[in-house]
C-alpha cells in the first residue's frame, strides 16, 4: 500500500460529526424522541484514526455499540446512523428491526452484530477465515469493551485466531469500567498484554484518546499485519464521557472517576495538538463545526420525517424469500 | 449402493465438497480420525485441511467463526461431536445464527450447516444419549432437520447444505449403522421443510422422526398382518412443521399417535399435538396420544435404566393397537 | 403561528411517567429547538429535556415538583414554524394482519367432543337445543344451560296447567295403567333428581349394639310408665347420628351450584313411609336434645301422620336423614339422598348373630349401618370416619 499523506482535517471532520451527532441524539432522547442512546463520546480518537487506516474495500469490521466514528469512516453516513437511531423503514443496519447502535451493513463490510456482547469477536475470526481460503487480501477488526474480556467467546476467538493465524486486529476499548462495574473488580490484570503472551498474539497498548498517537501506532500494527497476515491485539485506552447509556445516570461513579475521566476529551486533546502543532487553524475548526452543525440539523429533520416500517413486514425474512437475496 | 447411514452422510459430504469450493468442514477430531462416528473419514487427505479442519475444543468459536465465514461468502458445515455438548454454541446459534437474516432485513444470511448425532440406546449415560431437538424447535431462521434412514439423510443433507438458511442437522447415533438402504446419486436431494409419508394407513397415523420411523413402519407392517392400515408420517423437518402435511395425513384416520425420544413434557410432538388440537380437533376420532421418554433428566448408563428410559418405544405396537381399537 | 403542547417524554425502555423537577423557561420567553426546557426526573435518570420546537412560551402546564404521566401536555409553546407538523401515516394492524380463520375450518354445526358426549350423558335430542356458537354451533355452555332448564322447569303434571305432551301409556289384557297421585308423583320427582344430580357413593359398616340392647332392656318398661311412649331403639340412633355428625360435620352440608354450604345446625329428617307415600319429617337440633325427648317427638310426628295433619314446615329443614330400614326387616339397603342434603343412614334390622371376639364365638346383637353420600362434599376416608364415630357413640348413648 502507498502511504499517502495524514489528512489531519479530515479526521477532525469525523471528530466533530461524531461527537455532535452523538449529542443531538441525547437531546432526541431527553426529548422522547430516540428510545435508547449509548455512547462512544470518550472513545472516539483512536476511532477516528483507524478509519483512516483501513481500506473499506478489502476490510471488514465487526464493531461494536460504541463505534458510532468508527462506522462513519466506514461508509455510513449521518443519514443512515440517525435512521438507525430512529428506527426508521430505510435504516440500512437492520431495516428498525434492531435496537440503535447495533451496527452492519453488508455493502460497508460491516458485520451484523447483536445485543449479547463479544460474539462477534468470532464473527471475525470466520471473516478473515474466508478471506484466507478465498485468496484475499485484507483485515477485519473487532471491537469489544475491556469487560467483556470475561466473555468466553473472547477466549475462544483469541485462540482460534492464533491456532488458524488469522488476520484479525482484536481491539478492546478499556474504558476502565462495564457499565458499573469498575475494572477491579472485572479483572485483576493491570492490563491486556497477558492474554497476547497467553494466545501467543501480538499486543500493544495505545492511548485511545489521542487521535495522533493512535494513528501513528495503529498504522505500523496495520501495516505489518498487511504484510504478514496474524492476529493482532489491541488494548485501546480511552473515557467514557457519559453513562453507560441513556436509561443509566452513572451516579454510581465516585469522584475520582470523573475527573479522570473528563480530562481526557479526545476532541480538546487533538484541538489542542491541531492548533500547537499549527496543522488546522482555530478559523478552519470553527468553519468545519458550523458545517456539521448546519448538515446535523438538517439530516435530524429528514430522519424524524422518515418512514416507519410498515407493520406488514413483521414476517418478512425469517427465511429466504422467493428468488433469495 | 447400498449404504448405511453414516456412510451415506459421507458420501453426501464428500460429494459437495467436490460440487462447491466454498464449502468446508469444521469440528472436534474431524480431520485425520475423521470424527467420532467417521462420518468425514478420509475426507481431510482427499480435500486437505483447510477444508476439513479440525478445530480447537470449543463449540462456541466452531459456530461463531462458522458464521463470520458465511457472513463472508463460505458454507460451512459444522459437526458437533455428540449434541449434548451443543450447548455452549447455544448463544451463537440462537442469538447470532437463528436471527441473522431478519435482523439485517435480509441483507446478511446464514448459509450453514450444523451436523450433530443425538439419541440414546447405546449406553452412553447423560451426556452422549440426549435427544436436544426441543431446545432448537423454538428459533424462527433457524431450521431443525432430522432424518430417518440412510437415503434421506444423503439427499437431506445435501439440501441442507445448498440451502442459504442455517440448517441444524441431527443425526441418531443408533441410526447411523442399524439401517442399511440404496441411497440416491450425487444430484438426488429432497425438500427439507417437508414431511415425509412413509406408509399410508385409514386406522391409525403414527407421527415421528429420526431412528423412530423405522421402527413405527414395523409396527404398521406387524399390525397390517391383522388386518389393520396404519400410516406412518416422518416430520423431517422438525422446525418449522409442515402443517398442511401433517393435517392432511391425520384426517385421513381421525386418530393419532405421536412418538420421540426426547422427555414428553414440552417435546416437539407436543407442538405437533397443539396444532392438531388447534386445526381440526373437530376431524380427530379419539385423544391424541403421545408417546415419549419418561420426564428424568437423561438417559442412565445402566442397561436396566436405560431400557427403562426407552421403555415406552417398546409399547408402540400395543398403544397403536389400543388406538385403532378406540 | 399556532400552539403546539411539549410533552413529558419517555426515557427508558421502561418509563411511564416524570417528574418535573424545574423549569429552565418562563412564560413569554423565546425559546429555540434543541434548548434545555426543563430538568426532568424519571425512574431511571435525571436529566435535562430539550424543547423539539422553536417559539415563546405560552403557559407552564405543571408545576415543578409533580409527576405525570409520559405523553401528558406540560408546556404550551407559541410556534414560529409555518409548515405543517409531518404526519407519518401508517397503515392501521387491523388490516395487514390477517384475521384468524376459525370460521372456514368449522365443519357444519360441528359437535365438540364434549357436546357429543354430554349429549348422549343427558339423553338430549340435539335438535331441540339451541346453539350460540359460531354459525350456530351448539357449545358445552348450550348444553349445561338446556339442561339447567330441563332440570328447573316446573313438574308439568302437578303445578302446570298448561298442555304437556305426555306420551300415553297403552292399557292391555296383561296390564293396567295406574295414573299416581300428585304426592306419589311428587315424590318420584324428587326421588330422580336426588339420584341424577347427586353422585351417590355407598358405605356399610357392622356395630355390635350388645350393650345398648341391654340397657333398653333394662329400661323400657320404667319409660313407657313414665313418658306414655314405648322406648323403641331408633331414638337412640337418631341420637347417636347427630353427635357423631357434630364431631363429623362434613356430612352436615350441601353441595350447592360448585360450592359447599355447611349448616350448623343438625336437624335430622326421619324417614316415615305408610303405604301410600313417605315422609321426611325433620327433628330440629337433633344433637340438642335427648333420647327420650326424639323418642317422644317421634311419637308426635307419627300421630301426625295418621291423622293426616302434618304440616309442611314439619318437613322442612332437615340436614342430614336418618332411616329406620330395620323396621321393615331389612338387613342391607341402599338409600336414596334427600336432595340438597350430603347424606341419609339407613338403620338396620338388630339380628343376633354369632361372631368371634377373642377367638371365642359369641352371640351379640348386631345391626348394619348402611350411608349413601354425596362424593362431591366428601371421600370414603371421611365417609368411614362418620361410621367409626357412629359406632363408637352407639355404645355410649344413654336414654
Ligand atoms: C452477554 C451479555 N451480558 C450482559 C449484557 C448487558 N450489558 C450490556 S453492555 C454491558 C457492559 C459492557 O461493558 P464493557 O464490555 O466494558 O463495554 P463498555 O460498555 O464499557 O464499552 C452489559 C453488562 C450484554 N449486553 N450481554
Amino acid at each position: 500500500m502507498q502511504k499517502t499523506a495524514i489528512n489531519y482535517e479530515k479526521m477532525y471532520e469525523l471528530l466533530i460529526l461524531a461527537r455532535k451527532i452523538d449529542e443531538r441524539f441525547w437531546q432526541l432522547n431527553r426529548a422522547g424522541e430516540a428510545p435508547f442512546v449509548i455512547s462512544g463520546k470518550g472513545h472516539e480518537g483512536f476511532q477516528v484514526a483507524l478509519a483512516q487506516l483501513l481500506n473499506q474495500k478489502i476490510d471488514w469490521m465487526a464493531p461494536y455499540y460504541r463505534d458510532l466514528p468508527l462506522v462513519l469512516g466506514f461508509g455510513e453516513t449521518p443519514k443512515s446512523v440517525f435512521l438507525n437511531l430512529l428506527s426508521k423503514a430505510d435504516d440500512t443496519n437492520s431495516g428498525g428491526r434492531q435496537m440503535a447502535f447495533h451496527w452492519g451493513n453488508q455493502a460497508n463490510h460491516i458485520l451484523s452484530h447483536s445485543s449479547p456482547v463479544t460474539t462477534q469477536f468470532l464473527h471475525a475470526c470466520g471473516v478473515a477465515l474466508a478471506l484466507k481460503k478465498q485468496g484475499q487480501p485484507g483485515i477485519v477488526v473487532t471491537t469489544v469493551g475491556d469487560g467483556s474480556t470475561s466473555q468466553g467467546d473472547f477466549h475462544e476467538a483469541l485462540n482460534f485466531a492464533s491456532v488458524f493465524n488469522l488476520p484479525v486486529l482484536f481491539i478492546i476499548e478499556n474504558n476502565h469500567i462495564a457499565m458499573s462495574v469498575a475494572q477491579e473488580d472485572q479483572y485483576k490484570q493491570k492490563d491486556f498484554s497477558g492474554f497476547g503472551q497467553a494466545y501467543q498474539i501480538k499486543y500493544a497498548k495505545i492511548d485511545g484518546t489521542n487521535v495522533m498517537s493512535s494513528y501513528q501506532d495503529l498504522q505500523k500494527i496495520i501495516e505489518e499485519m498487511r504484510a504478514e497476515p496474524q492476529p493482532v491485539l489491541v488494548e485501546a485506552d480511552v473515557v467514557r464521557l457519559t453513562a453507560h447509556s441513556s436509561d443509566d445516570d452513572g451516579s454510581y461513579l465516585n469522584e475520582q472517576e470523573r475527573n479522570y475521566q473528563e480530562n481526557k476529551d479526545p476532541v480538546t486533546i487533538f484541538q489542542q495538538e491541531l492548533l500547537a502543532q499549527q496543522l488546522l487553524s482555530q478559523e478552519k475548526m470553527t468553519e468545519i463545526e458550523e458545517q456539521i452543525s448546519d448538515l446535523i440539523d438538517e439530516v435530524t429533520e429528514e430522519a424524524l420525517a422518515a418512514a416507519d416500517p410498515a407493520a406488514d413486514t413483521l414476517e418478512q425474512f425469517v427465511y429466504e424469500e422467493g428468488e433469495g437475496k | 449402493m447400498k449404504l448405511n447411514m453414516i456412510d451415506a452422510i459421507h458420501l453426501g459430504l464428500q460429494e459437495e465438497l467436490v460440487r462447491d469450493e466454498k464449502i468446508y468442514l469444521i469440528g472436534e477430531d474431524i480431520g485425520r480420525k475423521g470424527g467420532a462416528f467417521g462420518a468425514t473419514k478420509g475426507l481431510q487427505e482427499q480435500f486437505g485441511a483447510d477444508r476439513v479442519m479440525d478445530a480447537p475444543l470449543a463449540e462456541s468459536g466452531i459456530v461463531g467463526m462458522a458464521l463470520g465465514s458465511a457472513m463472508a461468502g463460505m458454507r460451512p458445515v459444522c459437526e458437533i461431536q455428540f449434541a449434548d455438548f451443543i450447548f455452549p454454541a447455544f448463544n451463537q446459534i440462537y442469538s447470532e445464527v437463528s436471527k441473522l437474516r431478519y435482523r439485517t432485513n435480509n441483507d446478511f444470511e446464514a448459509p450453514m450447516v450444523i451436523r450433530a448425532p443425538y439419541g440414546g440406546g447405546i449406553q452412553g449415560g447423560l451426556y452422549h444419549s440426549q435427544s436436544i431437538e426441543s431446545f432448537f424447535a423454538h428459533m424462527p431462521g433457524l431450521r431443525v432437520v432430522i432424518p430417518s434412514g440412510p437415503r434421506d439423510a444423503k439427499a437431506l443433507l445435501k439440501t441442507a447444505i445448498r440451502s442459504n438458511d442455517p440448517v441444524l442437522f441431527l443425526e441418531h447415533k443408533k441410526a447411523y449403522r442399524s439401517l442399511v438402504e440404496v441411497v440416491g446419486d450425487a444430484e438426488e436431494c429432497f425438500p427439507i421443510d417437508q414431511a415425509i409419508m412413509k406408509k399410508q394407513g385409514t386406522d391409525c397415523l403414527i407421527i415421528t422422526y429420526g431412528l423412530f420411523v423405522s421402527k413405527a413402519v414395523k409396527v404398521a407392517e406387524k399390525l397390517a398382518e391383522e388386518g389393520y392400515s396404519v400410516g406412518v408420517l416422518d416430520l423431517v423437518s422438525i422446525y418449522p412443521l409442515d402443517q398442511a402435511t401433517i393435517l392432511d395425513a391425520a384426517k385421513a384416520s381421525g386418530k393419532v399417535l405421536l412418538l420421540s425420544e426426547g422427555n414428553k413434557e414440552g417435546n416437539v410432538i407436543s407442538e405437533v399435538a397443539a396444532v392438531l388440537a388447534e386445526e381440526i380437533l373437530f376431524e380427530l376420532d379419539a385423544p391424541i396420544k403421545r408417546l415419549a421418554a419418561p420426564d428424568v433428566p437423561a438417559v442412565p448408563n445402566a442397561k436396566t435404566l436405560e431400557d427403562a428410559y426407552l421403555h415406552f418405544s417398546e409399547t408402540l405396537e400395543e398403544e397403536t393397537r389400543a388406538l385403532i381399537l378406540f | 403561528m399556532s400552539i403546539k403542547m411539549i410533552e413529558m417524554p419517555r426515557i427508558g425502555e421502561s418509563s411511564v411517567e416524570g417528574t418535573l423537577v424545574k423549569w429552565l423557561v418562563e412564560p413569554g420567553e423565546k425559546i429555540k429547538k434543541y434548548q434545555p426546557i426543563a430538568e426532568i426526573m424519571t425512574a431511571k435518570v435525571t436529566t435535562e429535556m430539550p424543547s423539539m420546537l422553536s417559539g415563546i412560551v405560552q403557559e407552564q402546564l405543571i408545576e415543578e415538583m409533580a409527576t405525570v404521566a409520559v405523553g401528558e401536555a406540560i408546556l404550551a409553546v407559541q410556534t414560529v414554524e409555518k409548515a405543517v407538523e409531518e404526519q407519518v401515516v401508517q397503515a392501521p394492524l387491523k388490516e395487514t394482519i390477517s384475521q384468524p380463520n376459525t370460521m372456514a375450518r368449522l365443519p357444519e354445526k360441528g359437535l365438540s367432543p364434549s357436546v357429543r358426549r354430554l349429549s348422549k350423558e343427558h339423553q338430549i335430542d340435539l335438535t331441540q337445543v339451541t346453539g350460540t356458537g359460531i354459525r350456530g354451533r351448539i357449545t358445552k355452555k348450550d348444553i349445561a344451560q338446556y339442561v339447567q332448564n330441563r332440570n328447573q322447569s316446573p313438574q308439568p303434571q302437578v303445578t302446570s296447567t298448561k298442555k304437556v305432551e305426555v306420551k300415553k301409556l297403552i292399557a292391555s289384557d296383561t296390564q293396567q295403567v295406574i295414573q299416581p297421585s300428585p304426592i306419589r308423583l311428587a315424590i318420584a320427582k324428587h326421588m330422580e333428581e336426588s339420584k341424577s344430580d347427586i353422585p351417590h357413593a355407598w358405605m356399610m359398616v357392622e356395630a355390635d349394639v350388645t350393650p345398648l340392647v341391654k340397657r333398653r332392656e333394662q329400661l323400657k318398661h320404667h319409660f313407657l310408665e313414665e313418658n306414655g311412649v314405648k322406648l323403641t331403639y331408633f331414638p337412640y340412633f337418631v341420637k347417636a347420628v347427630a353427635i357423631a355428625l357434630k364431631k363429623v360435620p362434613l356430612l352436615n352440608a350441601s353441595w350447592q351450584n360448585n360450592q359447599i354450604l355447611q349448616h350448623h345446625e343438625i336437624n335430622l329428617s326421619i324417614a316415615v313411609g305408610t303405604d301410600k307415600a313417605l315422609f321426611t319429617p325433620v327433628i330440629m337440633h337433633a344433637d340438642q336434645k335427648s333420647v327420650r325427648d326424639i323418642a317422644v317427638e317421634i311419637q308426635q310426628i307419627v300421630q301426625h301422620i295418621r291423622a293426616g295433619n302434618l304440616h309442611q314446615v314439619q318437613m322442612e329443614g332437615g340436614t342430614f336423614t336418618v332411616n329406620n330400614t330395620g323396621a321393615f326387616g331389612s338387613v342391607l339397603s341402599k338409600g336414596i339422598i334427600n336432595a340438597p342434603q350430603g347424606g341419609i343412614l339407613q338403620v338396620e334390622s338388630i339380628v343376633k348373630r354369632p361372631v368371634v371376639i377373642d377367638d371365642m364365638i359369641a352371640i351379640r346383637s348386631m345391626v348394619n349401618l348402611c350411608l349413601s353420600f354425596d362424593h362431591r362434599l366428601l371421600d370414603g376416608v371421611m365417609a368411614g370416619e362418620f361410621l367409626a364415630t357412629l359406632k363408637e357413640t352407639l355404645l355410649q348413648t344413654e336414654a
